[in-house]
């Protein structure tokens, strides 16, 4: 069986066969914007995060072979101090320990993230194609993800989110894009941090003018992607339908 | 409880007092004066005679000459006698540093002035020493002061505090025979719980038993404030001054009709209206309630009259700078500006000079802050004080209308004063613990002399004790032990070689806040300032919420340094509650007389009155004009054509379906009231139906908004007695507990803003309280510092209190509920409808909620295919 016939969700990641890939993490995110009051709180929830997917797969006795890194990984280098890249560090030999290959894309804001993967013998690339599934960031397009070995793409850097209304309650969820483009499907994942749900899609029209990094998949196609929210408390999906739909 | 009653004073005879007073000190008065004023007449010889007094008194009545006239007498009288010894004879307290500055500008004058009589008379005089002690002092007058100690010592609640735990100053306690307590009808909140204590602390300390004198505008109990004043089991006497000052009050509307003329027409009349009061006299104060407003009304009147408006208006509210607002106060005391826009800042007794028209834009919400208000016009007891209020809507009509009646009837609405604060508790007891080492039973019972804390149960003192001895095991969390007790010597002791340093950089009861400008982030209003909201409001927002700022919604998207850029967001709901608001509420006193005149005009609808008669007497009830009395007809009438108009016997309850399902209870008890009766009873419907209910809460009334709303039951459930555990469950996640918290926390010194010369942000220690609180909650809900921030939320914040008595009400039938249903709603409802919601109760589950509503759009979407 090809591998894009193997695609499923879980919590926030994407199981792609024996892959798993990871949205971005932002590492560091909470010294950059919040007031940096617990150092490392941030990694540990996110470690806390995937140890609840890694207990899951377990418990499915599902095997990772590799995990890829969607970019994004570290939220800025600015300037790196010594502890925050001992915590890069530990964090990728957490992940070492769970599977044989890392792989990480390069993100928007891995700057400077060569010098550690160097360390750890983990490659950067700009984007990765595995058996027919291409795995790349989203701020930009290679070529070769276009050829005609490709049957799927996988994007990060959008962070989608939704906020979900009625008249009386209103509630924001991370979510999952899929779509076809450029003849392809098209998986888009949420972030993996979990200090921000991520940009609502339902601004999508107003906010994406204004925003410097912009995704490759323009608005009025992105439209007619249906948005999954993967609710992690009973393992399914919730398919709510074409974004359009949602906006209107 | 019974209240405890006090004698009144009798009315001394100026012959008595000029026996009294020492030869220059008699010179220098009537050099100054003619006669005795009436609060000289009751104060002068009382104190003389070393006895407890209570004056209040309207401002300008001469109050504060008459607490120190007898104070100077005696000291000139020692001075000459060489016998004035190096103590502190007399200790003033203030609230306002500005007004400590004035006292002692005031009293330096006329000791220079004895002291120049005294000279021409070669009669010798040993130097009579004042001293001011503020935040502002510096450490070389604070040495200066210990070198030769002041006679009279000026401080703030939170000065004496300091002073009375410092070795060297305690030592000039010995023997202070005095002890006056100025704008005491400003100390009902925790600074005046802190200084009830502090003035235990004085007496324990002085072997004199100093004379407790407080001074007070116009206030309401008389008997619980001299209590407050003397604390329990010693004597006092009230002096009550009638306000003989006499008054002007009408109320104004900018047009004939408030509800059909449209929005430009009333704004632009309004503020004509405003510029002809303001020209028609010599120098205006307006008040207006709010920061934003002060901003907004000079803005417009600069806009809408360039010419009249240039470099002669000023704003002058509390998160203005210090040197701005001194420079405005100077400013208006020389009689160079014509107007003045405040928020509440000008509203305490700081000399501000002639002012002969008062302008109450907005209704202040209470009587005694009325009189108060428009006692700063004519500051002289013989003059005019002449007030307007200017009214923007229906409601505000009414109310003012009937806030006019009270000013004019003279009628005070109660004070509330908080009791058993356990934070303030906390810190004074770290306080007392570094002063010496106490018995137990020494310590309980001098707390127990204060008013504030004569019920105080030995559980929650000895809770306070543990906290404090760090019997709750918080080390990991950084609140360390602060005092030591021993249950075998039942003695108490501080802790730690940095508690005195750490107790006078943390010490106070004021909340730490501060304020972020809202910005327009993008497009054609791009840098356009919004209005402002506070830091703890900003920190519960995540980029993307939408909140409600003066009426409008708008998304956060993020903050830059002090400014939170948003977009303009019209379609959405709101997502944050706009809980925190700086809206004065309404006073359960005046809203029980609003609920009285209501009844008055039902029954006159209802008994088919003619229109001429009924306006005829709103005029005379209420001393109104034809204009306001004819506007209160038209909204009267419409409301008792349409639906039903809720009174002092009648709450209506209103059902009606918009864009919603809103249940609106007319009930007119003030917000404080009402934020706990409609809380309660949300709280109880939600948890019986499992879904959100939207809240929303004003002076007037509260409405419900939710897919089911079982009202019934909850009323019937809701009585007097489960009402406080109810609100204890429903409080329990909010944000406003959590607020609260950090500033009990903050009181109580848990969390130091302070700690070896750093400071702590308040986004920080908010984050540190979070955490507490989630450790605390583990470890008993009956935590001390918790325990306070409910009740701070519950009796302070809210009025349980009252709302207890309404349910009473409604239990006996003294209040009927009376159900209807509106196609719209009644004209009574629309601006509490309008407003938008206050808060939003929580209980359905996020993943609930996520499948309730994917059922929904699979059904949709499958009805659609159909369709095609």
């Amino acid at each position: 069986m090809k591998l894009k016939n193997k695609i499923k969700f879980l919590n926030d990641c994407l199981l792609v066969g024996d892959v798993l890939v990871i949205g971005d993490m932002h590492l560091g995110y909470e010294e950059q914007f919040q007031k940096a009051i617990f150092p490392g709180l941030h990694k540990k929830q996110i470690i806390k995060k995937i140890e609840g997917v890694f207990d899951y797969l377990e418990k499915k006795k599902i095997n990772i072979r590799e995990i890829v890194i969607l970019g994004d990984l570290k939220h800025d280098f600015g300037n790196i101090s010594n502890r925050e890249w001992r915590e890069v560090l530990e964090f990728l030999d957490y992940l070492k320990n769970k599977t044989y290959k890392i792989t990480v894309i390069k993100g928007n804001h891995d700057k400077v993230l060569i010098p550690i993967l160097r360390k750890r013998d983990i490659e950067l690339r700009d984007f990765y194609i595995r058996e027919g599934v291409c795995f790349l960031h989203g701020d930009g397009l290679f070529e070769q993800c276009l050829n005609r070995q490709t049957d799927v793409l996988v994007f990060g850097h959008l962070h989608p989110a939704i906020i979900i209304a009625d008249k009386y309650k209103s509630e924001k969820f991370k979510c999952f894009l899929k779509g076809r483009w450029k003849s392809k499907t098209v998986y888009v994942l949420p972030s993996f941090t979990p200090v921000s749900y991520g940009f609502d899609l339902l601004d999508i029209d107003e906010t994406n003018k204004n925003k410097k990094e912009h995704f490759i998949i323009e608005n009025k196609e992105l439209k007619n992607f249906e948005v999954i929210i993967y609710n992690n408390k009973d393992k399914k999906e919730y398919n709510f339908g074409k974004l359009r739909e949602l906006i209107d | 409880m019974q209240e405890k009653k006090y004698p009144r004073s009798r009315l001394g005879n100026s012959q008595e007092i000029i026996e009294m007073l020492d030869p220059l000190v008699k010179e220098w008065f009537f050099t100054k004066f003619n006669n005795f004023s009436e609060s000289q007449l009751h104060g002068v010889i009382n104190i003389y005679k070393r006895r407890n007094i209570l004056i209040s008194a309207p401002t300008g009545s001469g109050k504060t000459l008459t607490s120190f006239l007898s104070i100077l007498n005696y000291l000139v009288s020692l001075a000459k006698k060489n016998e004035l010894e190096e103590k502190v004879y007399c200790v003033y307290s203030s609230p306002l540093k500005a007004l400590n500055s004035d006292i002692y500008v005031n009293l330096i004058k006329p000791l220079e002035e004895i002291k120049k009589l005294a000279k021409i008379k070669n009669i010798k005089l040993q130097e009579i020493r004042i001293g001011l002690r503020t935040g502002d002092t510096s450490s070389k007058d604070k040495a200066k002061m210990l070198k030769n100690p002041p006679h009279i010592f000026i401080t703030t609640p939170e000065g004496l505090a300091i002073a009375l735990t410092s070795k060297k100053f305690m030592d000039l306690f010995y023997g202070v025979e005095f002890v006056i307590i100025d704008e005491i009808h400003s100390l009902g909140n925790k600074r005046g719980v802190y200084l009830s204590l502090s003035l235990e602390r004085l007496e324990s300390i002085s072997k004199i038993t100093p004379v407790r004198i407080g001074l007070s505008a116009t206030i309401a109990p008389l008997d619980e404030v001299a209590n407050f004043l003397v604390g329990s089991d010693r004597e006092c006497l009230i002096a009550e001054v009638k306000n003989s000052k006499k008054m002007e009050i009408n109320v104004l509307t900018g047009v004939e009709d408030l509800i059909d003329t449209d929005k430009y027409n009333l704004h632009s009349s309004l503020y004509t209206l405003i510029d002809k009061l303001i020209q028609d006299h010599k120098t205006t104060v307006i008040f207006t309630n709010t920061r934003s407003a002060t901003e907004r009304v000079v803005n417009h009147l600069k806009d809408m009259f360039p010419d009249n408006y240039i470099e002669n208006i000023e704003a002058h509210h509390s998160s203005l700078s210090k040197e701005h607002r001194f420079s405005v106060e100077e400013r208006l005391r020389k009689g160079e500006l014509k107007v003045v826009v405040t928020s509440t800042s000008l509203e305490l007794g700081i000399d501000i000079g002639y002012i002969d028209l008062v302008i109450l834009l907005g209704s202040p919400k209470s009587s005694a802050r009325a009189l108060q208000r428009i006692g700063r016009a004519g500051h002289k007891l013989h003059d005019i004080s002449k007030g307007r209020f200017i009214v923007v809507d229906r409601d505000d009509l009414v109310e003012s209308t009937i806030l006019a009646k009270e000013g004019i009837e003279r009628k005070i609405d109660k004070i509330h004063i908080p009791e058993n604060s356990l934070d303030v508790l906390s810190q004074q007891v770290y306080g007392m613990a570094i002063q010496k080492i106490w018995d137990i039973g020494d310590m309980f019972n001098l707390i127990k002399k204060s008013y504030c804390y004569k019920n105080l149960s030995r559980d929650d003192f000895m809770g306070v004790i543990s906290y404090l001895a760090g019997e709750y095991e918080l080390e990991h969390r950084n609140v360390y032990a602060k005092i030591w007790y021993d249950d075998e010597t039942k003695q108490i002791g501080k802790k730690g070689k940095l508690a005195r340093v750490i107790y006078m950089t943390n010490i106070g009861t004021i909340p730490e806040e501060s304020f972020i400008t809202v910005v327009i982030a993008s497009g054609e209003r791009k840098d356009h300032k919004v209005g402002v909201i506070d830091e703890g409001f900003l920190e519960k927002m995540k980029p993307g919420d939408v909140f409600v700022l003066g009426g409008k919604k708008y998304q956060f998207l993020y903050t830059r340094g002090m400014k939170a850029y948003v977009r303009v967001a019209i379609k959405r709901n709101p997502t944050i509650p706009s809980w925190f608001s700086e809206q004065l509420p309404l006073s359960f006193d005046s809203a029980l007389e609003i609920n009285k005149f209501r009844k008055l005009l039902d029954e006159k609808f209802g008994k088919n009155k003619k229109e001429k008669e009924i306006i005829g007497f709103i005029k005379e009830y209420a001393y109104t004009g034809d204009k306001v009395a004819k506007a209160i007809y038209n909204y009267f009438y419409e409301q008792f054509r349409y639906a039903k108009i809720p009174h002092k016997n009648q709450l209506v309850v209103e059902n009606y379906k918009g864009d919603k399902n809103y249940v609106v209870f007319h009930s007119l008890y003030g917000r404080r009231v009402n934020d706990a009766l409609s809380r309660a009873l949300a709280y109880l419907m939600a948890q019986k139906v499992g879904r959100d209910i939207e809240i929303g809460i004003s002076d007037n009334g509260f409405y419900f908004a939710g897919e089911r709303l079982p009202i019934d039951e909850a009323i019937k459930f809701l009585n007097e007695k489960n009402i406080r555990k109810i609100l204890d469950e429903a409080i329990a996640k909010t944000e406003v507990l959590k607020r609260r918290f950090r500033h009990c926390a903050a009181r109580s010194l848990m969390i130091l803003r302070n700690y070896k010369g750093q400071t702590k942000s308040v986004g920080k220690q908010q984050m540190r309280s979070f955490l507490l609180m989630s450790a605390i909650n583990k470890i008993s809900k009956d935590f001390p510092i918790l325990k306070e921030a409910r009740r701070e939320v519950l009796e302070d914040l809210m009025d349980i209190k009252n709302a207890k008595q309404v349910i009473k009400w409604i239990k006996n039938k003294d209040i009927e509920i009376k159900k209807i249903n509106t196609k719209l709603p009644s004209p009574f409802a629309l601006n509490l409808v309008l407003q938008g919601y206050s808060d939003l109760l929580k209980v359905e589950d996020r993943i609930e909620f996520l499948k309730r509503m994917h059922a929904a759009v699979i059904k949709e979407i499958k009805e659609n295919e159909i369709k095609k």
